[in-house]
């Protein structure tokens, strides 16, 4: 669990950051990806990639027994961490 | 035990060769792959028993205490093939690969892979290949292997439902944010305050039409 969600934590950093990385050529896993395949929707692309990483995460999540933070967890995992997927890459006003 | 030789279907007279094939071609029959959620996972399981025993005999009256040549470097104890739970006897297969992939150990299973493969690339190899990059978390390498495993053979269910599952993990059926329906957290997410209170308005409305009154203020 603490392994995606790292790989998420990085990648929607990496999201955010991507504009200005492919601006400057900082080194970015997006920006590599958009030149291997210049035709490629990024915004989408990183939101199914992150997808990927939170579902694995929720999947590790599922099988503890937690008491205390349950209700907090589950909104972070369930709620938070969406949301922020769509305002990062889909609301960038 | 029964005769191990009727066991595994060849004649005392076999030689290594029919007997590690036979042995094989069982082996994939009773894999219990096949037989994971099915109510024939424990029959399965016990033929499954049943042909090691059987090889196992057969092997050590053949041996007869001197050292076999034969293994691949894979094998750790001769001795023992339930430890590692299948006997792969001479070449090492995909069905190996498959093996130590399901034991976790995906350094060994890659190694082996590689070694399997030697060049040329199948759908079961990608297929395995995807699997090991999944347990290790390369989630987009998986899905570029599963993905190529499925193109070259397209009927093979396994490797369908591997992609399917990856593919709705990606689309945020199971959790994160997904654009075309506008959700979050996949299909298990609790329902909000607005799908609360739309249900009571409608199951008022829906009992007032009946004659009833579920919340006499509405």
């Amino acid at each position: 669990m603490g392994f995606y969600i790292g790989r998420w934590i990085y990648l929607i950093d990496a999201a955010d950051d991507y504009e200005e990385d492919l601006k400057q050529g900082n080194f970015n896993p997006f920006t590599l990806v958009k030149e291997n395949d210049s035709s490629i929707d990024i915004k989408e692309y990183a939101n199914l990639t992150l997808n990927f990483s939170l579902s694995r995460a929720v999947a590790s999540y599922n099988l503890l027994s937690l008491h205390n933070f349950s209700g907090i967890m589950d909104n972070i995992l369930n709620l938070g961490m969406p949301i922020c997927q769509k305002h990062t890459l889909f609301n960038d006003n | 035990m029964s005769d191990p030789y009727e066991i595994l279907g060849v004649s005392p007279n076999a030689t290594e060769e029919q007997i590690k094939a036979a042995y094989r071609s069982l082996a994939k029959k009773y894999h219990p792959d096949h037989y994971q959620d099915t109510p024939l996972a424990d029959l399965a399981s016990e033929k499954m028993k049943e042909v090691n025993e059987a090889y196992d005999v057969v092997m050590k009256q053949r041996k007869s205490g001197t050292q076999s040549t034969g293994y691949n470097s894979y094998q750790t104890n001769n001795s023992n093939p339930y430890q590692d739970g299948y006997y792969s006897g001479g070449n090492a297969s995909y069905d190996d690969v498959r093996r130590l992939i399901m034991q976790g150990r995906l350094d060994e299973a890659e190694r082996l892979l590689d070694k399997v493969s030697n060049g040329v690339n199948t759908a079961e190899g990608y297929f395995l290949r995807g699997s090991i990059q999944y347990r290790r978390g390369m989630l987009e390498q998986a899905m570029y292997n599963i993905q190529r495993a499925c193109r070259l053979d397209p009927d093979n269910l396994e490797y369908l439902s591997m992609y399917d599952r990856m593919s709705a993990e990606r689309n945020g059926q199971y959790a994160g944010y997904n654009r075309s329906t506008n959700t979050y957290g996949g299909n298990h997410s609790s329902c909000n305050a607005c799908d609360v209170c739309s249900c009571l308005i409608c199951s008022d409305c829906c009992c007032e039409c009946m004659g009833g009154d579920l919340i006499s203020c509405c």
